[in-house]
């Protein structure tokens, strides 16, 4: 099966970014930094731009180090390392990441929307009940929902097995209906 | 693909996106500071490469568990219960294996010094 030439030219920029290439080191930061920022914001659950450019920050460094190629997708393979620092960040810290408040107040560094209005309601409404899940739940949903990996692949890109990230999955998404149908009936 | 998507959630993909900040993200700090990551990169490789410091990092890793083992392993042999016992008995043992020697040449082991028992006789 050959290769969509966009893909092969991400293999050979990443190739030439670990020989030391700045140049294409900057076009794949350019291409994949702000999907990458976006999925650290998601399994952070924390809308704060210096935390997710330091995660990407490390996810970029990882890809850069390791001999390991991705098998496909250049920008998934990198959205996955990036949800992996994500938790890694964030068993680190051992921060409360489930306390809701903390992520509508912590939101300095987001890109407004158009027009400069601010996070619309319904939003703070998806991010809150996003938040009341465990980081690990948020990586698992990202990956398999948001980057459609398969369970293996996320049970890979996160570290645990296949069995555990298919609970999570099933877990995590009943978990978010239920918050989400609890809160549209609030409204 | 399709097999992808089907088994994504639709509902949670869109609360997914709909979470997702909602202007353009601004990436020129990682350009910034994409010098001092490849940077950062060569040196891990390096430190990945270097035997030396791989062995140094496994002893950090390995040494105080193996202290704690044998730390553990001293204690329990010196607080096992049966030890003074065995040690009386291996003494009185040989004692009395000795004395027997002495007179007769016979140990209680059985065993029979030649020339101890050629005088003897």
């Amino acid at each position: 099966m050959s290769q969509p030439s966009g893909e092969r030219d991400d293999l050979a920029l990443l190739l030439a970014a670990r020989n030391g290439d700045d140049e294409a080191g900057e076009i794949l930061v350019r291409r994949f930094g702000a999907s990458m920022i976006r999925t650290a914001w998601s399994v952070m659950g924390r809308y704060s731009a210096s935390e997710a450019e330091d995660v990407v920050q490390e996810g970029f460094i990882a890809a850069l180090t390791t001999a390991a190629l991705p098998q496909g997708d250049v920008g998934a393979w990198l959205r996955s390392i990036t949800a992996r620092k994500a938790l890694d960040g964030l068993r680190q810290r051992k921060r409360r990441v489930e306390d809701p408040l903390e992520v509508i107040g912590d939101a300095q560094g987001e890109p407004a929307a158009s027009g400069g209005l601010g996070v619309p309601l319904d939003v703070l409404g998806v991010r809150q009940a996003l938040a009341r899940l465990s980081a690990i739940d948020r990586a698992v949903l990202v990956l398999v929902d948001l980057e459609g990996f398969s369970m293996a692949e996320a049970a890979n890109a996160i570290g645990s097995t296949t069995m555990a990230v298919k609970w999570r999955a099933v877990r995590a998404r009943r978990k978010l209906r239920v918050i989400l149908e609890g809160s549209d009936d609030n409204d | 693909m399709t097999d992808r998507r089907s088994r994504v959630d639709g509902a949670v993909r869109r609360a997914l996106l709909r979470a997702s900040p909602l202007g353009d993200v601004e990436v020129e700090r990682l350009v910034t500071a994409l010098p001092s990551m490849l940077r950062e990169s060569a040196r891990r490789r390096r430190l990945a490469a270097d035997p030396a410091i791989w062995i140094s990092a496994a002893a950090f890793q390995w040494l105080p568990r193996l202290a704690a083992a044998t730390a553990l392993l001293v204690v329990a042999a010196i607080l096992w219960p049966g030890r003074g016992i065995t040690v009386d008995a291996v003494a009185n043992d040989q004692t009395t294996s000795f004395g027997s020697w002495v007179s007769d040449g016979v140990s209680t082991e059985g065993g029979t010094d030649p020339v101890l028992a050629a005088l003897v006789e």
